[in-house]
């Protein structure tokens, strides 16, 4: 959500003012009656505005919780990019899920579950979304690419199956993660299995990746 | 679903009949009008049968299409058990997972996606759920103790979180392929990256994976 220019209309901060509220208002709506409640109504009566203004800035429930993933994300994006600058491409594509997993567990479980519910969902479509839309994997597109141009990772893996692999092993462990209702240690379980995929990749499989360790905690923790 | 004994009452008789007259139903429901007309009023409609006997026999929809699913794919087990008799612990995993995906294509994509979007079904929760509702992962467990057992697979990797790895590759996938509509090479895409994570496990890294080759089209085909 780069703006153009600095200059923003009335009418664009008047937008602003309203998806933060009703923003707010699904965000209490959840915390204090559970996901089952998340309807555009009960949003648009906890904000004190129709559902038609709710409809002139989302398409639906979907969008909203697309909008509130990358509004928490946002913050964490910059710190991921900011940390990932010393290192090597491969261990900024694990660091930026290391804050993309922080920021999933702060929007908490139930959530992400009805996010990551939505196959159907336009949003995962990483082909054909606009650039806009992106929340992380434009980013490790990018770290991709240049890993290639550094000779640190294969030049004949394209690109997009290297993205397709990598949104697999995170949306599988997500999805597992909501099925366990948050009793497993995503962090680890995504970071482990994506080195274990990112080294397949790399010329040369032992790379040495420096990054801190990740605690172990939860349902399949005993190992 | 393995029976006790072999006598099978008059009662449980009709309640099998009735199952499969809402399976039929319901199927008939998805290929003519699409998956959003698959409710259980549809369903019981379609079978000529009251809620209230559908209700007998499944908790909810989402028990019905897990139960469509694992009666598709109980003939292709069968075969996929056959056919992976002679084979190395990496090879049986794989081999199970090529039919998995060929009764996901067989299900048909309106189906899985309604599948794959409950990540809070129980179905998914494959540590708390008896043997009679395994699909795939019972198979699975029984291949890694195997490999771990004759020496193939490492025996320092706990067992369950083996099972977690191979379900977010595959779960992943399968959520892409739904995201793309149909577009990815799913067969391959699912091959290839178990194959990847299973080699990681043998304790000869070498471990000959000599399974027939998998055509390669869609979206992320390469050249």
């Amino acid at each position: 959500m780069v703006q153009k220019n600095k200059y923003v209309s009335a009418q664009e901060t008047r937008a602003h003012a309203t998806r933060e509220k009703l923003l707010k208002a699904a965000v209490s709506l959840v915390n204090q009656y559970g996901m089952k409640y998340l309807t555009v109504r009960n949003i648009c009566d906890e904000a004190g505005l129709s559902t038609g203004s709710f409809y002139n800035l989302f398409s639906g429930k979907d969008d909203l919780i697309m909008y509130y993933l990358r509004y928490v994300f946002l913050e964490y994006k910059d710190q991921a990019i900011q940390e990932a600058e010393n290192h090597n491409s491969l261990e900024k594509c694990l660091l930026i899920y290391r804050y993309y997993i922080r920021c999933c567990k702060e929007v908490g479980v139930e959530f992400v579950s009805a996010l990551y519910a939505a196959n159907t969902n336009p949003v995962f479509d990483f082909l054909d979304r606009n650039p806009e839309e992106a929340l992380i994997l434009d980013r490790v597109g990018e770290y991709i690419e240049e890993g290639k141009a550094k000779g640190e990772i294969r030049a004949d893996v394209p690109t997009d199956v290297a993205m397709l692999r990598i949104a697999t092993i995170t949306t599988g462990s997500i999805f597992y993660w909501c099925t366990f209702k948050g009793d497993f240690d995503l962090a680890y379980q995504a970071d482990d299995l994506m080195e274990t995929y990112l080294r397949s990749i790399a010329t040369n499989p032992n790379i040495s990746i420096d990054l801190k360790e990740l605690p172990r905690e939860g349902k399949f923790s005993q190992y | 679903m393995d029976r006790k004994n072999k006598y099978v009452s008059v009662q449980e008789t009709r309640a099998q009949i009735t199952r499969d007259k809402l399976l039929k139903a319901a199927v008939d429901i998805v290929n003519k009008y699409g998956m959003k007309h698959f409710t259980v009023r549809n369903i019981c409609d379609e079978a000529g049968l009251s809620t209230g006997s559908f209700y007998n026999l499944f908790e909810s929809k989402d028990e019905l299409v897990s139960y469509y699913l694992k009666y598709v794919f109980l003939s292709y087990k069968e075969k996929a058990t056959q056919e992976a008799e002679p084979y190395n612990s990496i090879e049986k995993c794989l081999l199970i997972y090529r039919y998995y995906v060929a009764c996901c294509k067989k299900a048909g994509l309106e189906f899985m996606s309604a599948v794959y979007a409950a990540n809070t079904n129980p179905v998914f929760n494959f540590m708390d759920r008896t043997s009679d509702e395994e699909l795939v992962l019972d198979r699975v467990r029984e291949y890694i103790e195997e490999g771990k057992a004759s020496g193939e697979l490492r025996s320092d990797v706990g067992t369950d979180q083996i099972l977690l790895n191979i379900a977010s590759i595959v779960t992943g996938s399968i959520f892409y392929w739904c995201v793309f509509e149909g577009d990815v090479d799913i067969a391959y895409q699912v091959d290839n990256l178990l194959k990847t994570y299973l080699l990681t496990l043998a304790v000869d890294p070498a471990l000959a994976v000599d399974l027939k080759e998998l055509p390669h089209e869609g979206r992320f085909a390469v050249n």
